[in-house]
């Protein structure tokens, strides 16, 4: 009687130990945030990314952004279109969530970079440096971009996910003033 | 310090186990007949009550049984007889005569982790037998379910065989998490829905196809909270528990040989015009447009010189055939059940084809009174050639429904067009015959489920279990489309030289199954019988695909051969739940009755702050009948109230979703990583609050069994996509919000209405339930389905509506001056735009079930079943988007309802006038929203027993020759050929839409039987 006590006892000590293994398989096609930026070598992939992003709101910000203008007509049957043709646009349209959200993509991307990367050991100075600055530029240029096609926008400086941006909105010239001096040194 | 623990645990087990210490023992023998005819009963269960000490009679009848004493009650079972209990008083001898029972009140039910009678449940489970669906040739079981239980909807998607269904227990209850019900065959947890990868539209496969419904002893549906909650997590779409037949003990071994054979058919052939009729009605748009029909093309006598029935083209009658051989017997102590069978149903498209072989073995063995262990195997292998369907534009009857019948399928030689020929219509005509035997689309699955069990009786009535099983799955896909085909030869990114593609999936779960069981008693009238369990369950998936192009000539099909092979993939996906569960059931002189369980889940699908989910249940219920001031009613043989309460969860959220995560990226040639969800660790299962309430009545010696349930289920916490603010880099974080209701009725009524020479029984079943939003994460409406023209979607989920509501324009009629349509101006701004859409009705039906009749007299034996449902609507998409497009363009036939369009002024009639490219006149609106309610005679089969004498000199000990045929009539107001198809195969927010799907087959076929 004892010894199957026992003996139950070790079993279920080595199953819950299984529990581990079990219950937090490890994705193969995703990455988790603590392990996307955490030794040198994931500083390229994660650079890639930012300009990936920012590439993303390429198409919006043409159509979004130009088809305003009054030498453009929309013939087609696309609502998204006809609404920027006429210049009657409604909360609904595409094109312009698209920018929106393209924007702020791009600016999630460059605030990981600029938190995490001075915290990985191991990268050269130089390369710190350069992805910083890439990552800060990208930022001002979005945010550039945000500033002249919707007027005041929320400022968003980190990826903290806590409370809802009620952001004071900051006046337009600060963005030129923040890319300035980077495109002074090109 | 060993004595003194010694001491404990024996006074422990002292005050728990009362009268069983001083058992000396006397021995009881007897004989076990049947009244019926006095042939002695093998195989008969006597148990002394309240204990699990039994035996069971030999193949003479005979047994032997060791008592306590002179009050012990001998309790005597066997499916398919009446129970009886005898108190052994002074006898040492007890002869017994047992009676063939009609009633269903001693029959054995599967519930969870054990067995009860039927008469003991105090929770909602449905029973059907193998008897019912026998002579209906289901590929799958889950088919076998239609119109069988009341709260089960089954509805099949298309025609296609061993296709998927859409199955749904009491409701729908997710929006965006599965729906799909937990299956367990033999205690695991089997995967179902479709297996392969490739998008086949409607038309998938169905991974319970691989299963002979044949080797099913039995099945039972889990509805209610008390019955489903041991399941936890998984339990809230409802359970259903498949046994498979095992050997039986002390019988002589039995043989049985199973021949189908028949044809198929399909249902009805979809209306569609011919060429002279449709030359005319294109020359009538393109003049009413003030063009010039014969510039555009459309000359008579020249263009409608071809004249091809497309439907008929690619439609053949399909040969069905069905061989089984199955074997069963054992003694006292070890017990087998083997059964091989074959299965070959062609589709009734061209080269379509289901070829299926199984093998199931099963093995008991009793090593002692305490320990006894057993396996089951079941392997099956399954060649499935398909063809592609509904919404390809280059699908085989999608194709044939739209096909202008201007163009012929052969040329003068014979040989099929193809993309290289000057004749090749091209877009969107493809040539659909070419479609349908020219690509090679094989998928091969292979399946083994496999289990081996240790039963250990630690003490007396305390039970130890033990089980391992894998449900192991391999499906390949091999699949090449030519150049003469579409993909193959048309479409320029595949380079007009071949499309090969070949994946292979492994998804297998394996799962561990521990259970300690007690059943004591206190005072003689205090039942309990408790149950405690530790399960662990993985599932590992890995898959990989290769896709080729660019081959030499259409001899070379295998990417060995292709040119260029630069799309694949490979993948890996790994899930686990951990979880320990409990139950209590009580009784007290089994006239009340309570049972508590609950269970406590972990799945690596939830966040890392809700890993653990607990989902209690509890049930009582009265056995009214028993109670003395029932007695008077001597009709009444049983009546019991019934309630239950509980929760139980759905976890198919998906993998990974609670994680915050990154995925690759490309930009410039170069590949990085990009976000690609937000974290939330809160993310946890969709749960399910449920409340029923039912009443179990049995008169007239089980001639009339009357069921009742009422339930009123609630469903939040629904797993959804919540919108955020976009400031935050991510549109939406997957989370849990929302919630769905489902309130319904069911009634089941059984009677054996004759039982005399004649034997007449009738069972009926009834579902109503009502399904409904309660409420979303925003107030916004979230729309589903397919684009609509004119409108947002074809599909809505809306608070205040059910699942499965429809969005389209209200259709007024058609305007008898100028024959245009008329739409509903919602919003009444004097346009007619998108904003005016609303809701126009949903695929829910109000009420379903079916009815079967049994007459039987002599041999001979009858059955006729018909199965309803009332009140569904269904989107007729193919007339909305082709067959019925008011001329919107010329490209594709139209249906008979095309003739009746407006053409002058006066003309009453609901078909818009047709003019060329006017889409006005074809928005989606409700003029194809049709009722699907349908009444259909599902079988009918007729069989004859042949009488014992003939065929005893051949030592056959029954022979049956039959006939069965399954859905030779449908009533239905619909238009399209059949009601019962969903193109989005298991979709929730978007079922019930026809979108060129296959509608169902009916087969008639011939078989015999044979015992020895």
């Amino acid at each position: 009687m004892i010894r199957l006590l026992r003996y139950s006892l070790v079993l279920v000590l080595i199953s819950l130990a299984s529990c581990q293994e079990v219950l937090e398989p490890k994705p193969v096609d995703l990455l988790v945030d603590d392990l996307v930026l955490n030794e040198p070598n994931d500083v390229q992939p994660v650079r890639i990314g930012l300009y990936s992003a920012f590439r993303g709101m390429a198409s919006a910000n043409i159509i979004a952004g130009d088809f305003t203008a009054d030498y453009i007509q929309a013939n087609g049957t696309f609502n998204d279109y006809i609404q920027l043709g006429t210049k009657q646009i409604t909360a609904s349209n595409g094109a312009v969530d698209a920018l929106w959200a393209g924007i702020y993509n791009t600016i999630y991307v460059a605030n990981f970079i600029i938190e995490r990367l001075p915290l990985v050991s191991g990268v050269p100075e130089a390369t710190k440096k350069s992805v910083l600055a890439e990552a800060r530029f990208l930022r001002g240029w979005a945010n550039f971009i945000g500033a002249y096609t919707f007027g005041d926008i929320p400022k968003v400086t980190s990826t903290d996910q806590g409370p809802t941006p009620q952001l004071p909105e900051l006046p337009k010239r600060i963005f030129w003033l923040q890319c300035w001096p980077i495109t002074r040194r090109l | 310090m060993r004595k003194f623990y010694s001491v404990i645990i024996w006074s422990v087990l002292l005050t728990i186990l009362p009268g069983y210490l001083l058992a000396q023992g006397v021995r009881i023998t007897g004989r076990v007949i049947s009244v019926q005819d006095g042939q002695p009963l093998p195989g008969v269960n006597i148990q002394v009550k309240g204990t699990t000490n039994g035996v069971s009679s030999d193949a003479n009848g005979n047994y032997s049984i060791t008592v306590p004493g002179s009050t012990a009650v001998l309790l005597m079972t066997s499916i398919g007889l009446v129970s009886q209990e005898i108190t052994v008083g002074n006898r040492t001898v007890i002869n017994i005569q047992m009676q063939e029972s009609i009633n269903e009140l001693t029959q054995v039910v599967v519930t969870g982790y054990s067995t009860l009678q039927r008469k003991d449940i105090s929770s909602s489970i449905a029973s059907i037998s193998p008897e019912k669906f026998k002579d209906i040739p289901v590929a799958s079981f889950d088919q076998a379910l239609q119109g069988q239980a009341a709260g089960v909807q089954v509805s099949q998607s298309s025609g296609t065989p061993g296709g998927g269904l859409m199955v749904r227990i009491r409701g729908n209850t997710s929006i965006s998490a599965s729906n799909r019900p937990l299956f367990i065959v033999d205690g695991v947890p089997v995967e179902n829905g479709a297996l392969t990868g490739r998008d086949f539209g409607g038309q998938t496969d169905n991974a319970l196809a691989l299963f002979n419904p044949n080797d099913i002893e039995s099945i039972d549906v889990l509805k209610d909270a008390s019955a489903k909650a041991i399941y936890g997590s998984r339990a809230a779409n409802g359970v259903v528990l498949i046994t498979t037949k095992r050997g039986k003990a002390n019988q002589k071994t039995k043989f049985t040989a199973d021949v189908q054979q028949g044809l198929i058919d399909i249902v009805r052939r979809p209306d569609l015009l011919n060429a002279s009729e449709l030359l005319d009605l294109q020359r009538e748009a393109v003049t009413n447009a003030g063009q010039d029909p014969d510039k555009l093309g459309l000359i008579k006598g020249v263009t409608d010189k071809q004249n091809t029935d497309w439907i008929d083209a690619i439609l053949r009658k399909g040969v069905y055939k069905q061989y089984q051989l199955s074997t069963q017997g054992g003694n006292d102590r070890t017990q087998f059940y083997l059964s091989g069978s074959y299965r070959n149903e062609e589709g009734v498209q061209l080269n379509s084809q289901f070829i299926r072989y199984t093998g199931q073995f099963k093995f008991d063995h009793k090593v002692n009174s305490k320990l006894s262990f057993g396996m089951n195997l079941t392997l099956s292998r399954v060649k499935n050639k398909r063809v592609k369907g509904d919404n390809f534009l280059d699908g085989v009857y999608s194709g044939a429904l739209k096909s202008l019948p201007y163009y012929s399928p052969y040329n003068e030689q014979g040989k099929l067009y193809g993309p290289s020929d000057t004749e090749y219509p091209g877009f969107p005509n493809f040539n659909p015959v070419g479609q349908a035997v020219l690509p090679r689309f094989e998928t091969y699955t292979f399946k083994m489920l496999a289990g081996l069990y240790v039963d250990y009786e630690i003490l007396q009535n305390l039970r130890f279990r033990s089980k391992i099983s894998i449900d192991y799955n391999n499906i390949t896909e091999d699949q090449f489309e030519p150049s003469t085909t579409a993909i193959g030869g048309f479409l320029p990114s595949v380079g007009y030289h071949g499309y090969g593609v070949y994946s292979n999936t492994n998804v297998s779960k394996l799962i561990n199954t521990n259970t300690l069981n007690y059943n004591f008693q206190f005072a003689e009238k205090h039942h309990f019988n408790t149950t405690a369990g530790f399960e662990v369950l993985q599932q590992y998936e890995r898959d990989g695909s290769v896709q080729g192009r660019l081959f030499p000539s259409d001899d070379f099909t295998y990417i060995r051969s292709a040119g260029v092979v630069d799309q694949g993939d490979s993948y890996r996906n790994n899930s686990g739940l951990v979880s320990t569960f409990g139950e209590v059931r009580y009784d007290y002189d089994q006239k009340y009755l309570a049972t508590l369980t609950t269970r406590y889940d972990g799945s690596s699908r939830f966040g890392q702050n809700r890993r653990f989910g607990v989902f209690p249940s509890a049930s009582v219920a009265w056995r009214i009948s028993a109670e003395p001031f029932m007695e008077q009613f001597r009709f009444l043989n049983d009546l019991k109230l019934r309630t239950s309460y509980g929760f139980t969860g759905n976890e198919q959220i998906g993998d990974y979703q609670f994680l915050g995560t990154w995925s690759s990226a490309t930009y410039s040639g170069s590949t990085g990583v990009s976000p690609s969800a937000l974290a939330n660790p809160n993310l946890q299962w969709e749960r399910t609050r449920e409340a029923n309430i039912g009443l179990d009545a049995s008169f007239y010696n089980g001639r009339l069994n009357v069921t009742v349930d009422a339930y009123d289920n609630l469903t939040n916490k629904l797993l959804f996509a919540q919108p955020i603010p976009q400031t935050t880099g991510f549109s939406t974080v997957q989370g849990n919000i929302g919630s769905v209701s489902n309130r319904g009725l069911e009634l089941t009524i059984s009677t054996v209405n004759i039982n005399k020479a004649v034997r007449w029984s009738t069972d009926l079943n009834l579902s109503h339930n009502e399904n409904k939003v309660v409420s979303l994460a925003t107030d916004q409406p979230v729309f589903r389905g397919y684009t609509g023209n004119g409108v947002t979607r074809t599909n809505v989920i809306l608070p205040g509506q059910p699942l499965g509501t429809f969005w389209g324009l209200k259709f007024l009629g058609v305007d008898p001056a100028t024959g245009d349509a008329i739409y509903d101006d919602k919003n009444g701004d004097g346009r007619i735009t998108s904003d005016d859409g609303q809701v126009i009705g949903n695929a829910q039906p109000k009420l379903y079930g079916g009815l079967t009749n049994k007459v039987s007299w002599k041999g001979f034996d009858v059955s006729v079943f018909f199965q309803f449902s009332y009140g569904n609507s269904i989107l007729n998409f193919s007339n909305a988007s082709d067959l019925l497009n008011t001329g919107a363009d010329l490209q594709s036939n139209q249906s008979r309802l095309a003739l009746k369009r407006w053409r002058k002024e006066g003309d009453i009639t609901n078909v818009p006038r047709y003019v060329y490219q006017n889409t006005y006149n074809n928005y989606l609106s409700s003029r194809f929203l049709e009722d699907g309610s349908f009444l259909r005679l599902k079988n009918v089969s007729i069989g004859y027993n042949l009488p014992k004498k003939w065929i005893e000199r051949f030592k056959i000990t029954n022979t049956r020759i039959y006939a069965s045929a399954t859905n030779l009539l449908t009533w239905t107001r619909y238009s399209g050929p059949d009601p019962e198809v969903s193109t989005l195969d298991g979709s929730t927010a978007a079922q019930g839409i026809d979108f060129f799907t296959l509608p169902q087959v009916k087969t008639v076929f011939v078989g015999l039987s044979i015992g020895f």
